[in-house]
């Protein structure tokens, strides 16, 4: 496409990108194996959450690891961590919204 | 209440960085530009800029890091350079334009090393043309006064933001001194105006500056970059236009000198201006009309000013006190470009690492222009 | 909103660690990336009350337009001025009356820390700054594909020191000692910490904005695809190093005192090794050398002297 150059319109101060936090990108996509909680097991010690290097992992009501999957990247250092085994990983099937059970 | 002093280049620079209440300038030393930074750090210690935070840092590229660091806090940010110091911040200067930052820089010109040598010539401040900068290039002492002043109006303006550089040549304009008008500090200050900068490092409301792009958004940003100078050029006549109502000097993108009528003229810029001017003012007492182009901003590039300055001249010389090896003069190459082909341009080339060029020197250009009335490439050696 | 009180109390369990993310999931680092679950200790130490400066590398590509995961101000200039960016930051922060109560971070990589910006660096420091600067420590280029810098272990192997035929050991050449350097330079505080121990590194953290003045913290952070190791083994790796005595976990507070902040298990140096990719072409023998000297520094720690090689 071919522009004349006095069509670019002049932003001004806003002509570099700044950026504020809000707009989301999903990484979820990227794994092909995903960390599944059993909450049974979980003695919430909160390893899984602190060590998910992406912060994909939040504490729930109940003080148990709620994974979002549309950025976890299916690294698995939760499962890694976690002392009791009570995450474990699956292949990443077709659908992503897998629930935490 | 404004006054009369007799103050040198970087004195001048140091009285407005005072009177622009600049908050933050971060320096470090080189020759010719030092005596800017040693007069503010004398006026801190004297305890006259309470609200100036100054500081030394190890290095150019350090002092222009801090720069941007400082202006993207918000606070007003002044620094100066000179010579292989600005070569050595060059790596940054397209960060801050493209950053949209409107920190205000002096260059005190010094030709390059090597062979290394003290005096100005300007391929140090040409060497930055590409970098996104305003760029002004100043003819007198009062002149440097009076722009650095403007620059912040100029750079804070919310269509332009972008940083401006202002060149003074070492030592012609450095360590002269000449009478300079220092306005009334209220005056400035209401004149200056700071509003609250947009985009800035504030921890109660955080956002990201200077992440990465895309390669669909990077030429947006570029060409916003291009369209932001653009229309800088008419805030900046503006803001001339502001300064003569209030401080009664007038200034002009691009300055013409007895070109009424003129039949042959040379485009040149900086301290050297003022001895063309004398030589033009000898000739014309002779009867011979000739006329000096002086252009004063070098970025955004006022092709249109220049082509109405020149237009009803054909015998056209232009004066460069810089070198693009394998290439020629820079500002010839600039100036030919934006002028119709009809037209004789000529390349002479001379002051480089300060050598003198007389009147003498400069009637001959005219008298050589007027002569040979044909395209020509020559070096006052 | 008025600014919040930095917490900068020291923690003994991880139960203690906010749970306030201050860097959100979605960036473009590798699966199990250290150096953004680096990120996301730091401002969970220090809080809100942050400015976040980035020197080019990987973490220059978490903030790709329209996309930031920082809930900081964060930004990014160059690769060798994070440290001066960072004075100028605080220059204006002075200019503005608002430096008090604020932190400022760099977070830098060992390249742009250990090689190009030490200079900067060592400014920063000497003009008693204060500043926390702290270098996510991969031994390596990572951005660009894994090229040796200065903080490249012995014989690891980078993509611009490969064992060869002629050349069998990888990186002949021995890190700086950095820490030291910046505590012989004036940092008020200096110290190393590691992602596996992310207690310790908060309250290093911690140590480092209450010091007061310039502060360095050598991080270790585990690369995944320039060490050669599964996504997940990140932190694990980083553990093993600490436990075998190659990466000490230490401090030096403005007084000279050297402090161990863990005492290592001392595990084989083989043993850390064994996972890692960079490290697979050394023999038994010159892993033994490797052993020794890991071996007499611990001696002479023991006696009360303070960790002087940078071997690993």
């Amino acid at each position: 496409m071919l522009l004349d150059e006095d069509k670019i319109k002049n932003k001004g101060e806003d002509g570099t990108p700044v950026i504020q936090h809000g707009y989301k990108k999903n990484t979820g996509t990227w794994k092909i194996k995903m960390p599944i909680v059993d909450k049974k097991k979980c003695i919430k010690c909160k390893q899984c959450w602190l060590n998910c290097p992406e912060g994909a992992i939040s504490m729930g009501k109940d003080g148990k690891p709620v994974i979002d999957y549309s950025i976890c990247k299916g690294c698995l250092v939760c499962v890694e961590h976690c002392p009791v085994k009570a995450m474990t990983e699956k292949k990443v099937g077709c659908s992503l919204e897998e629930k935490n059970e | 209440m404004s006054k009369k002093e007799l103050l040198d280049g970087n004195q001048a620079a140091a009285w407005a960085v005072k009177l622009a209440n600049v908050q933050s300038f971060p320096c470090f030393p080189i020759t010719p530009q030092t005596e800017i930074i040693e007069t503010i750090a004398k006026w801190k210690a004297d305890g006259k800029l309470k609200n100036l935070v100054f500081n030394e840092l190890e290095s150019e590229h350090s002092v222009i890091s801090a720069a941007l660091g400082s202006q993207m806090t918000g606070a007003r940010t002044f620094t100066a350079t000179s010579s292989q110091g600005i070569m050595l911040m060059h790596e940054i200067l397209p960060i801050i334009s493209g950053t949209r930052m409107p920190l205000v820089m002096v260059n005190v010109s010094r030709a390059l090393s090597a062979p290394i040598t003290l005096w100005p010539d300007h391929n140090d401040f040409l060497a930055m043309r590409d970098a996104g900068w305003i760029m002004f290039c100043c003819e007198t002492n009062q002149e440097v006064l009076d722009t650095i002043i403007m620059a912040y109006k100029i750079a804070e303006n919310k269509k332009v933001m972008l940083p401006v550089l202002i060149n003074m040549d070492g030592f012609i304009h450095s360590y002269t001194r000449t009478e300079v008008e220092i306005p009334d500090q209220k005056k400035v200050s209401k004149f200056l105006m700071k509003t609250k900068q947009k985009n800035r490092l504030d921890v109660k409301k955080p956002m990201t500056l200077g992440g990465a792009v895309l390669e669909e958004e990077y030429i947006k940003y570029r060409s916003q970059l291009h369209s932001a100078h653009l229309e800088a050029i008419n805030v900046i006549k503006n803001v001339q236009k502001k300064w003569k109502d209030k401080f009664k000097r007038r200034y002009y993108v691009v300055e013409e000198y007895g070109m009424k009528n003129a039949k042959a003229a040379l485009v040149i810029m900086g301290s050297y201006s003022t001895i063309a001017k004398s030589a033009v003012d000898n000739l014309k007492s002779k009867g011979i009309n000739v006329g000096i182009v002086r252009l004063r901003l070098i970025r955004p590039f006022p092709s249109d000013e220049i082509r109405s300055a020149l237009g009803h001249v054909n015998e056209i010389g232009v004066f460069d006190q810089n070198l693009s090896p394998g290439l020629g003069g820079i500002l010839y190459s600039e100036v030919k470009a934006c002028l119709k082909k009809n037209k004789n341009v000529s390349s002479f080339i001379g002051g480089l690492g300060g050598k003198p060029v007389s009147e003498k020197d400069f009637e001959e250009i005219f008298k050589t222009l007027l002569r040979e009335k044909k395209e020509m490439r020559k070096w006052v050696m | 909103m008025g600014n919040v009180k930095n917490n900068l109390k020291e923690i003994k369990t991880i139960k203690e660690i906010p749970e306030e993310e201050l860097v959100t999931g979605g960036t473009f680092a590798c699966g199990g990336c250290n150096a953004i679950y680096g990120t996301r200790l730091t401002l969970k130490a220090l809080g809100k009350n942050t400015i976040m400066v980035n020197t080019s590398g990987c973490m220059t590509l978490t903030a790709i337009y329209p996309f930031t995961p920082y809930k900081v101000p964060w930004v990014h200039n160059a690769i060798e001025n994070g440290a001066s960016t960072a004075s100028g930051i605080l220059m204006g922060l002075k200019a503005l009356k608002k430096d008090k109560n604020t932190n400022i971070v760099v977070y830098a990589g060992d390249g742009a820390t250990y090689d190009i910006g030490l200079q900067a660096l060592s400014g920063m420091v000497s003009r008693n700054e204060k500043i926390i600067y702290i270098c996510y420590n991969n031994g390596t280029f990572g951005n660009t594909g894994f090229q040796k810098s200065a903080a490249t272990p012995y014989g690891a192997n980078t993509t611009t020191t490969p064992p060869g035929k002629k050349s069998e050991i990888g990186n002949i050449f021995k890190r700086k000692n950095i820490v030291k350097m910046m505590h012989i330079n004036g940092a008020a505080y200096s110290a190393t910490a590691s992602t596996s121990h992310p207690v310790d590194y908060i309250n290093k953290l911690r140590r480092a904005a209450k010091s007061g003045g310039p502060a360095f913290i050598d991080l270790l952070c585990p690369c995944i695809p320039g060490w050669g190791i599964e996504e997940s083994q990140g932190s694990r790796i980083g553990e093993k190093l600490v436990e075998s005595g190659m990466w000490p976990l230490y401090e030096i507070n403005k007084k000279g005192e050297f402090i161990l902040t863990h005492k290592p298990k001392m595990i084989p140096v083989k043993e850390a090794m064994k996972n890692q990719k960079r490290f697979q072409h050394l023999d038994s023998k010159q892993i033994k050398e490797i052993q020794k000297i890991i071996n007499t520094e611990w001696e002479k720690i023991k006696k009360g002297g303070i960790w002087t090689t940078e071997f690993y």
